[in-house]
């Protein structure tokens, strides 16, 4: 009777214990799914076809079955938030490409060469084709539950050969004189006006106005944006580790086709709430004034009109 | 007699303890490390860490978890769950995540309603609200950081966007970006299981 006691009761301990050390090193990971290059950039002829790859990799420890698919690619607004689902002249690709493998299994810590073919019909626009080459890891799929599907994109910039039209046009530049802490940040919009896309590469130097140290300067590594067709692009440089307080000189030089624009702006960099304080001291000097003067005023008319 | 065995089960348990305690760390290596894992002995453990070069520009989405079940009370409060999504890209241009509902094929534009298992009242796609039968989803750096937004058949949701130079890949709080899924359900809308799917794709902003 004893014995069994003892037994039941280790048993139980011991079932309790696992259960504490086991469920934690147990927990699930989601998938993780890559893909590279993040953009390819192509030529091509009407009528000919172009064969190239992309490599997607599963970087979880399980396995999944991925799903490669095409969609247009276009932009919603001047942030060039993407656009994946309207098609017009400029995303008629989408129809010419085919993978070799468009779903297969993809085994934990693996990757795969995907190859495509785009096959560019005789009679097509002229000027570029834009799209996004989509690859999927499909989630899990239950009963009264919404399954979300990772996917990562690699976008497609094609000029088909023929009348391109390169062609845009800076439609403003500015540097806010007034920021409120990081980032500093100095602006430029672009307009493409042409029928293929640009680049615009952009650099930003910030110098203090006190010594004239130079703090940030990306000339070395300057950023490049990819300018649609028949859109608008604002492009933001900026400065990460920007100080709490101070004032700097910020130069911006925008090139892109054959222009060149460089704008400067002193930039005070100051907390919101300093510049609020600082704002209400002003505003309350600005009534003390105002109400001296009133008051100054009113005592010398009354001043006169006793005199008289 | 009986606090004899409860002394026994205490030697034991804490024999049992202490070699589960030692084995712990071998167990979490072994489920960490999923290529090849040997083990030599009970005091030591190895195991293939497996290293990625890519060579360019890449970039990566980790979804957690998945599927959501939300679990809406006709007339009750909203139901919530929340995913999360980490991006990590060594690109310099920035990123967006945008959400799309997708059909079973996986296929957008997509009715956004969510399909029930039976009958043919579907849940609609809206602003979730106490006492009305929409689901809504919210978070990221958007417009709809703090407010629901019905996704649309037509227009994408771009629910976070990461400017150049604004996250550091090895930092997780700049690379991971939750967002939350609610539903509501008037006192009307039929009980049942409700069925969807959303597609989180994150692309460069080159």
């Amino acid at each position: 009777m004893n014995k069994i006691h003892f037994i039941a009761i280790s048993l139980i301990f011991t079932f309790a214990a696992n259960i504490f050390l086991v469920v934690p090193t147990f927990a699930l990971e989601g998938v993780t799914l890559q893909i590279a290059p993040t953009s390819h950039k192509i030529a091509l002829e009407p009528g000919n076809e172009y064969t190239d790859s992309i490599s997607i990799q599963n970087l979880g420890d399980n396995d999944f079955e991925y799903k490669m698919s095409v969609k247009p690619y276009q932009v919603q607004d001047v942030f060039y938030n993407p656009d994946f689902v309207t098609e017009n002249n400029y995303t008629q690709i989408v129809r010419w490409i085919t993978f070799a493998e468009p779903s297969g299994n993809l085994p934990a810590h693996t990757s795969k060469e995907i190859k495509y073919t785009i096959k560019v019909p005789a009679d097509v626009p002229d000027g570029g084709q834009y799209a996004v080459l989509v690859a999927e890891a499909p989630g899990q799929i239950n009963p009264g539950s919404i399954e979300i599907i990772g996917s990562v994109g690699s976008i497609l910039y094609t000029h088909i050969g023929g009348d391109t039209r390169e062609e845009g046009n800076l439609v403003s530049s500015r540097i806010w004189p007034l920021q409120f802490g990081s980032p500093v940040t100095a602006e430029s919009t672009i307009t493409n006006t042409g029928n293929v896309d640009f680049d615009v590469t952009t650099t930003i130097n910030i110098t203090k106005i006190l010594g004239g140290n130079v703090v940030y300067d990306n000339s070395e590594t300057p950023l490049f944006h990819t300018v649609l067709p028949n859109s608008t692009r604002l492009i933001l440089a900026t400065w990460y580790e920007t100080p709490k307080i101070g004032l700097f000189k910020v130069t911006q030089v925008s090139s892109f086709l054959d222009q060149n624009s460089t704008i400067s702006g002193v930039v005070l960099v100051c907390p919101f709430w300093l510049a609020m304080v600082v704002a209400t001291i002003i505003v309350l000097l600005i009534i003390l004034i105002v109400y001296y003067l009133v008051s100054h005023f009113k005592n010398r008319s009354k001043q006169r009109q006793s005199i008289s | 007699m009986l606090h004899k065995v409860i002394i026994k089960s205490i030697i034991t348990l804490t024999i049992i303890s202490g070699v589960g305690v030692a084995f712990m760390p071998l167990t979490s290596e072994a489920t960490t490390c999923s290529l090849s894992t040997a083990v030599t002995g009970t005091t030591s453990a190895s195991c293939d860490i497996p290293i990625y070069a890519t060579v360019g520009q890449a970039i990566s989405i980790t979804i957690s978890p998945d599927p959501v079940s939300i679990t809406a009370v006709p007339g009750g409060p909203i139901a919530t769950a929340s995913v999360s999504t980490t991006v990590v890209t060594n690109t310099t241009a920035g990123y967006t995540v945008g959400l799309y509902t997708v059909d079973e094929g996986g296929n957008y534009p997509h009715s956004p309603a969510l399909e029930p298992s039976a009958g043919n009242v579907t849940l609609p796609a809206g602003v979730p609200t106490v006492g009305s039968s929409y689901w809504g989803v919210k978070g990221g750096n958007g417009a709809y950081a703090s407010t629901y937004v019905g996704l649309q058949k037509n227009t994408p949701t771009i629910f976070y966007t990461a400017a150049a130079g604004s996250y550091d890949i090895h930092d997780t709080s700049t690379t991971t970006h939750a967002f939350t899924v609610g539903a509501s359900a008037s006192t009307v809308q039929p009980a049942g299981t409700y069925t969807g799917k959303i597609q989180a794709i994150a692309t460069t902003a080159s």
